[in-house]
């Protein structure tokens, strides 16, 4: 029987062992991968990999194309002496949230690349690339999502971008083929700070030609989803470490937004 | 951290923009934060919207920094094995 002990890294040790970090890593990129948002053109062949819990010396390039995550999992990996960024604990701090985030955070990254690069980077351009982190931010995808979308302001416009960019939570209420349904929070706007409302009805894929991550998802399961995608299903304390380091960057983006 | 991309501007219509990425590929994507976007421009895109426009000598040096970044990162990981 697999023991429930908690690792180092706050995994339990039964999930250690089912799923690579690479695997994980593009469950979650699947969707904005697919949709061309990020990442690059080879969607179908990350899926495969995904599905067969896959990685070999092809992978690890088709995943250095995400440049958007990469640094945040570098920066992750290095902060809690793991050598590869894709390591699967590493990869869940930085798309659900564990452990390993408690020690670092992204002024380190910031500061480190401002050090190196800030006499080449000026003015406008070295805000968009590297920008200022607030104390507290952890490199987590949620903070890179409400960060990025605070500096572009005008939120009415960006709010259902950010809502699906994030990776949030859902009950399982409803099995419909390749959709689930789930009753999920949805990210608001409401006097100019951002929060989640009442849980709410939607459907979710999860599976493209009948195959996908969460083909054993059951009503009353948590799911993470992305773009309308189900990435997986989560534990109960993948799913509150989600809740938690959400609340924590919402807070934080609702201090500068 | 951002590392937003970088495209072109091909074609604006019916409220969604065609742009070239530096990569080569043409992808769509919304102008709604900039409606007066317009070809040839270049532009900062983050997740299907386009957030920034620049000018060609802004878009040079970002990709001379994301080159260098690439750069760092791919000795980083030769030295640590992966």
């Amino acid at each position: 029987m697999a023991s429930n002990s908690i690792t180092s890294g706050g995994l339990l040790a039964a999930e250690r062992t089912s799923l690579s970090g690479t695997s994980r890593f593009i469950r979650y990129a699947f969707m904005p991968n697919r949709l061309r948002y990020c990442g690059g053109d080879d969607n179908r062949t990350l899926f495969e990999y995904s599905l067969e819990n896959a990685r070999d010396g092809d992978l690890v390039p088709m995943l250095r194309k995400f440049t958007g995550a990469l640094p945040y999992l570098r920066l992750i990996a290095r902060a809690n002496e793991i050598a590869d960024p894709f390591d699967e604990r590493v990869v869940e701090a930085y798309w659900i949230g564990n452990e390993l985030l408690e020690r670092v955070e992204v002024r380190q990254l910031y500061d480190a690349l401002l050090e190196r690069f800030g006499k080449q980077l000026q003015g406008r351009t070295r805000d968009w690339v590297l920008g200022k982190a607030p104390a507290g931010a952890r490199p987590h995808h949620n903070f890179h999502v409400f960060d990025v979308h605070s500096k572009v302001g005008e939120l009415d416009h960006t709010l259902e971008t950010m809502d699906n960019c994030r990776i949030s939570w859902g009950k399982v209420v409803g099995l419909e083929g390749a959709e689930l349904v789930v009753e999920r929070q949805p990210l608001l706007l409401s006097d100019g700070k951002l929060s989640l409302g009442p849980a709410a009805t939607v459907r979710a894929v999860r599976q493209v030609d009948s195959k996908g991550f969460a083909d054993a998802a059951a009503v009353g399961d948590w799911v993470a989803l992305h773009w309308d995608w189900v990435c997986e299903v989560l534990t109960t304390r993948q799913k509150e470490n989600l809740a938690r380091f959400t609340d924590q960057h919402l807070t934080l983006a609702n201090q500068t937004i | 951290m951002c590392i937003p991309l970088i495209a072109q501007v091909v074609n604006i219509e019916n409220d969604m923009a065609e742009v070239k990425l530096i990569e080569g590929e043409t992808v769509r994507v919304s102008p709604a934060l900039f409606p007066d976007a317009s070809p040839g421009q270049y532009v900062l895109l983050d997740r299907g919207l386009i957030i920034e426009l620049i000018e060609p000598e802004e878009a040079t040096k970002m990709l001379e920094f994301y080159s260098e970044l690439e750069n760092m990162w791919a000795e980083e990981d030769a030295r640590v094995g992966i």
